[in-house]
């Protein structure tokens, strides 16, 4: 199997098989369109993922490189949140500037599977927490002004517990 | 600027106004006499960086931290002399690592996480290691600025993100998630703009008393599209409401249930009077009495009465006299109407004349497509349309059709190739 390698932003070099680089959707279209799937020596920059980041993310595609690909998203389906495999809750369980890196460059790369799990991990996050507690869990500052939190506040009156 | 006797530069800090004292040149001294000591000892002098940590971070949580950039020789922490009570009350420490390279690692990063705390590092006034490229050198006391925490990691995601995470909210936590900051209240909005128009009573299940509250559904501002699916009969209540609040802009009214139609409802449904779609398909209640109650709903552009089978000739024909903007008729299965229909029915639609052409689904009606004249068909057909096929590609239709209603689809379809 021909390797490839990726060139990460303090550019270390990861020298992996075209199998897993796959897994990325940004890597395969250019793969493809540059003609350079057989090619040995190709380097790909990714200016914008540093190699803590890369490091973990070919962890995951590596273990989950024979997966089938997800299908497009339905918007119908229902949305789950609570089937996150095991392997998978391991593997995110890190520090939460990690894993909102980890979205960010699963988006980059475009890894629906990564990028979905862990979205759900940090749907997880927010979930059954009250404004307050979502703004301290993220570091968040509130940034609206008293009159619009009121309004805000009157508009979702209707879903709140009384 | 101060000088050591290895000629290595120490910055020291100068606020505006701030007199060069006795006092200052002690202090600077000072620390330049105990780095010398530190050497004297036998240990170099170590990179060292301040942090501002927030209280409920002890030491330990600090040193196994930072261990991971480099081997630390000292942590000390402190509380800062003039706290500014606006803010959480925060602490500072000093880390001196072994070597340059973790300082200079540690300060690569403006704002370090620990036990999703955020804590800020800086690099120390006495700052100066030649072999970091001169990464940080510059010094700087701690201002209020410093104090607000910075901006937080989340919101370096772009919006698409941020939508999928809200995507995977249920409904109360979308509403939560909204109002926690401006821009997580914008990708609400976005995402609600395609996906949040139509409401399912099963979303808010979860909600409390959701039966009770089926005011507050209809309190919900902007609401357009309403699907009930209930396995329970639905009482007036939900409807009482709706004509209460919603009569100007309920749009779509999609009803699935047992005993929806009934007379108590029926006289509330007509109140909707902005009401396009009304799909209530399947209600075997349904009579004629009660479409003719419906037709005041002049709005009406879609009516779904598919295997209504209380409903006939004469019922049809009123309502059609009276929704004038009627686009689509859907009459799958509904037995009881004759041929005769059609007939009545190009007469209604054509004097006087109508803007939009109705289009009318009768797969398995009791209209006989043989039995009824295609001239007179294809004369109205400005006006009117009508198929017998299975509606495949009508986005709702084939909701109510199950594989028994499909097998004579394709006996005919075999029946046409061969």
């Amino acid at each position: 199997m021909p390797n490839i390698q990726l060139q990460s932003s303090d550019n270390e070099f990861f020298n992996i098989d075209v199998q897993v680089a796959r897994c990325s959707g940004t890597i395969k279209t250019l793969l493809e369109d540059c003609g350079m799937e057989s090619g040995d020596n190709v380097i790909v920059p990714l200016p914008n993922i540093n190699s803590e980041i890369l490091r973990q993310v070919l962890n995951w595609a590596n273990y989950h490189k024979d997966d089938l690909q997800p299908n497009e998203d339905d918007e119908n389906k229902k949305k789950r949140t609570d089937d996150i495999s095991l392997w998978d809750a391991e593997f995110l369980k890190v520090d939460q500037d990690t894993l909102i890196n980890l979205i960010f460059a699963a988006n980059y790369l475009d890894i629906k599977g990564l990028f979905e799990v862990a979205c759900k991990t940090v749907a997880n996050m927010m979930k059954g927490k009250t404004p307050a507690e979502i703004r301290k869990t993220f570091n968040i500052r509130n940034d609206f002004t008293p009159v619009e939190e009121e309004q805000i506040r009157r508009e979702n009156e209707w879903c709140e517990q009384k | 600027m101060f000088f050591n006797y290895r000629s290595e530069v120490h910055y020291e800090y100068f606020s505006p106004g701030q007199m060069a004292g006795k006092k200052y040149y002690w202090r600077a001294i000072r620390r330049l006499l105990e780095l010398k000591m530190g050497e004297h000892r036998g240990r170099r002098q170590m990179p060292e960086c301040d942090t501002i940590i927030p209280i409920s971070i002890g030491n330990a949580d600090l040193a196994k931290y930072f261990q991971r950039y480099g081997r630390i020789v000292a942590l000390r922490t402190e509380k800062p002399v003039n706290q500014d009570f606006r803010y959480k009350p925060t602490k500072m420490g000093f880390v001196n690592f072994a070597d340059a390279y973790a300082a200079r690692n540690v300060l690569r990063k403006r704002t370090h996480f620990i036990k999703t705390e955020a804590v800020s590092v800086k690099a120390c006034d006495t700052w100066h290691q030649p072999n970091t490229d001169l990464y940080y050198i510059e010094t700087k006391m701690i201002t209020n600025n410093d104090l607000i925490p910075p901006t937080a990691s989340i919101l370096i995601l772009n919006d698409d993100c941020l939508e999928k995470i809200c995507k995977y909210l249920e409904l109360r936590d979308k509403i939560r998630f909204t109002r926690v900051c401006n821009r997580f209240y914008d990708v609400f909005i976005m995402t609600s703009k395609f996906a949040y128009k139509t409401l399912l009573l099963d979303d808010i299940r979860t909600l409390t008393l959701w039966e009770a509250r089926f005011e507050c559904i209809a309190k919900l501002p902007k609401l357009k599209n309403l699907e009930l699916v209930a396995e329970i009969a639905i009482g007036p209540a939900i409807f009482i409401e709706l004509a209460k609040h919603q009569s100007d802009q309920l749009e779509s009214l999609t009803l699935k249930g047992l005993d929806c139609i009934n007379s108590a409802n029926v006289s509330f449904i007509c109140e909707l009077k902005k009401l396009k779609v009304l799909r209530c398909s399947d209600s075997n209640g349904l009579h004629n009495m009660w479409l003719r109650q419906l037709s005041n709903l002049s709005a009406l552009e879609e009516m779904d009465v598919a295997g209504c089978e209380g409903i006939t000739n004469t019922g049809l024909l009123d309502f059609l006299r009276k929704c004038r903007k009627l686009k689509r008729l859907n009459i799958i299965r509904c037995k009881q109407l004759t041929d005769e229909f059609i007939l009545d029915a190009c007469n209604i639609l054509r004097i006087p004349r109508r803007q939009n052409c109705l289009s009318i689904l009768a797969y398995g009606s009791g209209i006989n497509q043989f039995a009824i004249d295609r001239n007179e068909i294809a004369k109205g057909s400005d006006f009117m349309k009508i198929t017998f096929d299975l509606p495949l590609f009508e986005s709702r239709c084939y909701d109510d059709l199950d594989d028994n209603h499909l097998s004579p689809l394709y006996e005919m379809l075999e029946e046409d190739f061969y």
